[in-house]
């Protein structure tokens, strides 16, 4: 199937209807503070199962375009952000509507993500293939340098401590080592569990992880709801094409910036988002309006989050790496579906690709007619009272544990990681690097055993071979900036305490 | 006079203190494993070298701690909310999560450990966890009972007719 035919088979009737519906609730749960995107994904995964690859794919990537979308809405009504990516259209989004325009701060914000999608999809389509078929070349020892430095990529952009990044991915890397060793067949550390010998399966700990212990969270938070908001109203929510001409560059600015940051993996669209609105503030002829109702800063902040949905895609595509959490979770169901993710997708399954390229597109067209019609709608939405949606919530994440392999233990294992990710998230360890170390160890230890075997033992071709040097180096770099970067800060912290 | 260590700081000992011993747990299971012909590495050499730089990282992390430096702090939450300090505009209900999960586990053992069927469970769970949530007046204890039929009911037939799956 070629791109266009990926296009032409979304729109056969039934296929388009699963875009829409997941456009649609993942708007309904991006507007929700609280229930995330992610949250969502990792719940509709199991499910996914009794779909073709195909259906499976597409609708997992509508769900993320539409929740990645719909925080826009909380943000700027409630200002809470319903996505943690809408927190910087909280600090202007809120201010405007407050001063009487919500539908043309929806508006913006709505426009800012369709630019900032489009572009995304351009980058995704125009950098993909060529990288695919670099990538293909890549032998074991190349595979398993690309781990290690997407760990270690991961853990130093991951934010706020390096220490706290790398002991969560290797964390992350343990869990995935219970059950069959698949290249000698022997059982290892199942602790004397039989539940155990198959492994821990990736769904119920990213359920656990991100799903229940985000819903015992929002339920700390659950007085929030009765907070001030502004009422929604449909004025200005289309914008002209002039306002488009006015904002342009600063749409294009910010999805690029979107785009480059959701090719890193682990950072995701929080930051893009931020890194977007400090660059639009700089650049800025009135800086003194960010804060207080700014159209330039929602623009930037939403083309960014838009633009990192591409952005992400691209090295889970071409290397087999995901670049956030949704698209981890889209790498557990290309696994479930037995499609090998990585480079050979492009050859063994170039259908699956196009049709996840093309859903991109049409999930974002789809968002943006849906945003600007029924924003009325999800307004109301964001005001329903959580008690009435959380204890479905934990029932969904009961059943989408339990459906894979019909077992009671996955249950269990998913509540422990629910108090897991509770705790890893109390002590402020990043979670991304444990998902990616969660999905990346089994193909980093299947590369590093297979290089060895092919070596004799000798672990060299890993410095002699150019490409895996290249990124072990990078790893290396990577590894010492964050140390270097904190050590000289600290005398200026010990400068400023004392 | 001696100084009471941060909450940041404790949560921080606390993580690298659980990660020793869990790489503790993994190391010394790993190395039990015999080793597997034709394979240089075998089984139990990747778990242990993993198991290893994460013993080794979190004693770095002790030590650090304990000489008086937090190790930072994540700013690229997945999850909103835990470990916030309390907001200003409204109240934050801890209790109120300690007994959703306590009636989340009450639920999970009823449905994995006993015979009770999957929708008398459900719909007493929702109604349960929906009371609980909500502000508990009359109209709220009502409305939590209906959603709890409405959704146990619907939750039961779409995953045992349309979807036909098992469920717990």
């Amino acid at each position: 199937m070629s791109l266009f035919d990926a296009f032409l088979y979304l729109s056969v009737p039934s296929h388009f209807l699963i875009l829409v519906g997941g456009v649609l609730l993942g708007i309904a749960i991006g507007v929700m503070p609280g229930i995330t995107a992610g949250m969502l994904l990792a719940l509709v995964l199991p499910f996914t199962y009794y779909m073709t690859s195909t259906n499976a794919v597409v609708l997992l990537v509508s769900l993320f375009i539409g929740g990645v979308s719909g925080g826009l809405v909380t943000a700027t009504l409630m200002r809470i952000p319903g996505e943690p990516n809408a927190v910087m259209t909280c600090l202007d989004g809120y201010p405007m509507a407050k001063a009487g325009r919500p539908g043309r701060a929806l508006g913006l914000g709505n426009a800012g993500s369709i630019v900032g999608g489009a572009i995304s999809w351009g980058a995704l389509v125009l950098l993909a293939p060529p990288l695919a078929k670099i990538a293909v070349v890549l032998g074991p020892w190349e595979n398993f340098a690309l781990v290690v430095m997407a760990l270690v990529l991961i853990s130093s952009l991951s934010g706020g401590s390096f220490i706290k990044g790398l002991m969560a991915g290797l964390f992350g890397m343990l869990i995935a080592m219970p059950g069959v060793d698949e290249t000698s067949g022997m059982l290892r550390l199942n602790f004397g569990f039989h539940e155990l010998d198959g492994g821990l399966d990736q769904l119920p700990v990213i359920i656990g992880v991100f799903a229940l212990s985000q819903v015992i969270a929002d339920t700390m938070h659950i007085g929030q709801q009765n907070m001030e908001h502004v009422r929604a109203n449909m004025r200005g929510i289309m914008i002209s094409l002039r306002d488009y001409v006015t904002h342009g560059w600063n749409m294009v600015r910010s999805s690029v910036i979107g785009v480059w940051i959701g090719i890193l993996p682990g950072v995701g669209a929080t930051i893009a988002s931020i890194i977007a609105y400090t660059t639009a503030k700089n650049l800025s002829k009135t800086p003194e309006m960010f804060g207080k109702g700014s159209e330039e800063a929602i623009v930037a902040a939403e083309s960014a989050n838009n633009a990192t949905t591409g952005g992400t895609l691209i090295p889970l595509l071409t290397l087999g790496i995901p670049g956030g959490l949704a698209d981890s979770i889209l790498l557990g169901a290309l696994v479930i579906h037995n499609l090998q993710p990585g480079p050979l997708l492009y050859i063994n399954n170039p259908g699956i690709v196009n049709a996840i390229m093309a859903a991109h597109l049409t999930a974002h067209v789809v968002m943006f007619v849906l945003m600007s019609v029924g924003v009325l709608l999800f307004a109301r939405l964001a005001l329903l009272h959580r008690a009435w949606i959380f204890p479905t919530v934990l029932v969904f994440c009961v059943i989408g544990a339990y459906a894979l392999n019909n077992r009671g233990f996955d249950v269990w294992v998913m509540l422990a990681f629910g108090a897991i990710g509770f705790g890893l998230e109390y002590a402020k360890a990043p979670l991304a690097p444990f998902v990616i170390g969660l999905v990346l160890a089994p193909l980093a230890e299947k590369e590093l055993r297979s290089g060895l075997m092919s070596s004799g033992g000798t672990l060299m071709p890993l410095v002699q071979r150019p490409i895996a040097l290249g990124f072990l180096v990078v790893a290396v770099l990577m590894f010492i900036w964050p140390l270097w970067r904190d050590w000289r800060r600290r005398p200026k912290a010990d400068a400023a305490v004392s | 006079m001696k100084q009471r260590m941060s909450r940041e700081r404790r949560a921080d000992l606390w993580l690298a203190i659980a990660m020793i011993v869990v790489s503790a747990a993994v190391w010394w299971q790993a190395s039990k494993l015999a080793p597997a012909p034709f394979d240089p590495l075998g089984p139990k050499s990747f778990p242990m070298w993993i198991a290893t730089a994460l013993g080794l990282l979190s004693v770095v992390a002790v030590i650090i701690v304990l000489c008086g430096r937090a190790l930072g702090r994540s700013d690229t939450s997945l999850i909103l909310g835990i470990g916030d300090e309390a907001p200003s505009d409204y109240a934050l209900r801890p209790g109120l999560a300690v007994a959703a999960s306590a009636l989340t586990l009450a639920y999970v053992a009823a449905l994995t450990l006993t015979g009770a069927g999957f929708l008398w469970t459900t719909i007493a769970y929702i109604a349960a966890l929906g009371w609980a949530m909500s502000e508990r007046t009359r109209r709220h204890t009502l409305i939590a009972a209906i959603i709890a039929v409405v959704a146990g009911s619907g939750i039961t037939y779409l995953f045992t007719k349309i979807f036909v799956l098992d469920l717990p």
